[in-house]
């Protein structure tokens, strides 16, 4: 009976076993099959959220008079049209790349992609022109290939131009925090991302799934919301997968240049500059030259000049990860004492051994530029241009307000440098009577003459009623000053010029037109005679978008 | 033979019935999040 009994259970045993394999080998059937007819295949171009892009970028639409337009589709990117056909004659510019492109911190005005365009106007009067800024809040070269891929494919770009550089990292740092905080459960998901039959039943059940803008975005899981402070703290990078990111980068700046080739347009690869400068949002205390020399100052020559010793060693002694700091001081000491050439030497040392890797390496702009030279592609360097100009040749916080973000001075400067390299590749024509630099020197002096925002839509910055917002180190300024906006029309919806500014900020936000008529109109009830709303109205009605329509 | 049919396809429903459970609850659980923000 006993024995009966087990070898029943043995058959039962044998049998789920059995079923299990063949149902797994079922399985394994179903997800080839998926594979091979490409169902579920991985869309993604980034495990993080905010480095997703969805195609086609740019969707047909019409402008009032019925002229037929194309506007971008996902919500990051601010408003523009270009016209669906393009007129014989017409030159169109598209930029590309991550923040520093789309011009994060302040109104799309404030972007060298707008300052080429005052640039090309002024010179070109007569022309269509066209400029079209594909630039994505944190979008490595990963994604901004595919983006280059789309726009030489279907939409009959002039010329191209492609600065990126500082988001290479962002990827490879979340996945290494993520391996290093691996839980059984995490790990499961992630193996059932890895398939199609997972991938294809998602989608199934959520759809596609559009780019959100960043501030708008809902992280569902709290304790994944890494600062990059808190990744680095877990997670280092060796010399080895610094060059790996480094070779991976090349090879998509090479791939752009490829997809331009073969659609024969023109593309212009710049190096990505960034703030030597910079530190961190808060400088260093006042006294931390007194604390690192530790004895009485006996003059401020050997109190630097024993700072720099004492820097020599540090810098000798500390592991790679700290290296930087003691670099950075010791910029600082050289600047001080006059020795500009040592100073811009470890500034940008200390900016290539920052373990936050945030900002482009000077070993990636080095491939970019022989990237540029092997394919004959044409080639700004940013940071020879903005370097030439910066007090010491140091570039700083003139031309950033953080560690990569152009200031409007910046963008000027960057837009002077790609309006020369479009006339030297043939782009555009020398224009006579024209001169760049006198052209951006103008815009400099009206830069700096500044003392309110423009209710202009065309020349609004985004500070609104604080200039000091300009030079204001937050990424999210732009954002804030929105809300702001909002807070003020609440505790006095008479006030005009809040109006309008908010009815600009609405303007180029992706299905804002209705929210700006509001505002417009509110404002020109409250300032009939105001040519500038009434012109900003016009310019919301002529575009057709009130209704819905971007 | 029919009962081996029977458990196979059970088992084969049941690790379907997972995934679909999963991807109905989780979704992309593997995006890995980080916030992009400045660093000081």
């Amino acid at each position: 009976m006993a024995k009966r009994k087990r070898s029943l259970l043995l058959a039962n045993v044998a049998l789920v076993v059995f079923s299990a394999v063949v149902s797994l080998l079922l399985l394994g059937l179903l997800e080839v099959g998926l594979r091979v007819a490409d169902v579920g295949e991985d869309q993604r171009t980034s495990q993080l959220k905010y480095q997703q892009i969805h195609f086609p970028t740019l969707v047909p639409g019409t402008l009032a008079d019925g002229t037929p337009v194309l506007r971008p589709a996902d919500p990051r990117l601010r408003y523009q049209s270009v016209l669906r056909d393009k007129p014989e004659g017409a030159l169109r510019v598209v930029t590309f790349g991550g923040s520093a492109t789309a011009g994060l911190g302040f109104s799309p005005n404030v972007t060298f992609s707008r300052e080429l365009e005052r640039a090309l106007r002024s010179a070109y009067p007569g022309w269509k022109i066209e400029v079209l800024n594909l630039g994505v809040v944190a979008l490595a070269s990963k994604q901004v290939k595919l983006l280059v891929a789309e726009v030489a494919r279907l939409h009959e770009a002039d010329v191209m131009i492609v600065y990126s550089g500082n988001n290479e990292f962002l990827e490879v740092h979340a996945e290494k925090y993520a391996e290093a905080s691996a839980t059984p459960l995490s790990m499961l998901g992630s193996l059932l991302m890895d398939l199609n039959l997972y991938r294809f039943v998602n989608g199934l059940i959520r759809g596609p799934q559009r780019g959100e803008a960043l501030v708008e975005q809902e992280f569902s899981n709290e304790e994944l919301q890494l600062t990059q402070d808190a990744i680095i703290q877990h997670v280092s990078m060796t010399q080895a997968e610094i060059a790996e990111v480094v070779d991976r980068y090349e090879a998509n700046i090479e791939e752009m240049v490829e997809v331009a080739a073969r659609s024969a347009t023109p593309i212009v690869l710049v190096s990505v500059a960034s703030n030597w400068a910079w530190r961190g949002r808060s400088d260093l205390p006042d006294g931390w030259l007194a604390e690192l020399v530790g004895e009485p100052a006996t003059g401020e020559g050997q109190v630097l000049e024993r700072a720099r010793e004492i820097l020599d060693e540090r810098i000798a002694d500390s592991p790679a990860d700290e290296r930087h700091e003691w670099l950075f001081k010791r910029a600082l000491v050289h600047e001080r004492r006059g020795d500009l050439a040592a100073a811009r030497a470890d500034y940008r040392a200390a900016m290539n051994a920052d373990p936050h890797l945030r900002r482009a390496l000077d070993a990636a702009n080095e491939r970019l530029q022989a990237v540029a030279l092997r394919r004959g592609a044409g080639f700004v360097d940013s940071v020879a241009v903005l370097s030439s100009r910066a007090p010491g040749g140091i570039v700083g916080f003139g031309d950033f307000y953080d560690y990569v973000h152009f200031t409007p001075r910046g963008n000027v400067r960057m837009a002077a440098a790609l309006f020369d390299a479009l006339e030297e590749m043939g782009v555009t024509e020398p224009m006579p009577g024209f001169d760049s630099e006198a052209h951006a020197q103008e815009r400099l002096v009206a830069l700096e003459a500044l003392d309110s925002d423009s209710l202009a839509v065309e020349d609004w910055m985004g500070f609104a009623f604080d200039p000091a917002t300009i030079g204001g180190r937050d990424l999210w300024k732009y954002d804030k000053v929105l809300e702001e906006l909002d807070e003020r029309i609440a505790a006095d919806p008479e006030d005009v010029a809040a109006r309008v500014y908010r009815g600009n900020g609405h303007y180029f936000r992706l299905g804002g037109g209705a929210d700006a008529g509001r505002d417009y109109r509110a404002a020109l009830r409250l300032d009939p005679g105001n040519p500038v709303i009434r012109a900003n109205l016009e310019r919301l009605e002529s575009e057709g978008r009130e209704d819905g329509g971007g | 033979m029919r009962r081996v049919v029977r458990t196979v396809l059970l088992l084969f429903a049941l690790a379907v019935g997972g995934i679909v459970a999963a991807a109905w609850y989780a979704g992309d659980s593997s995006d890995l999040e980080m916030e992009y923000e400045g660093f000081d």
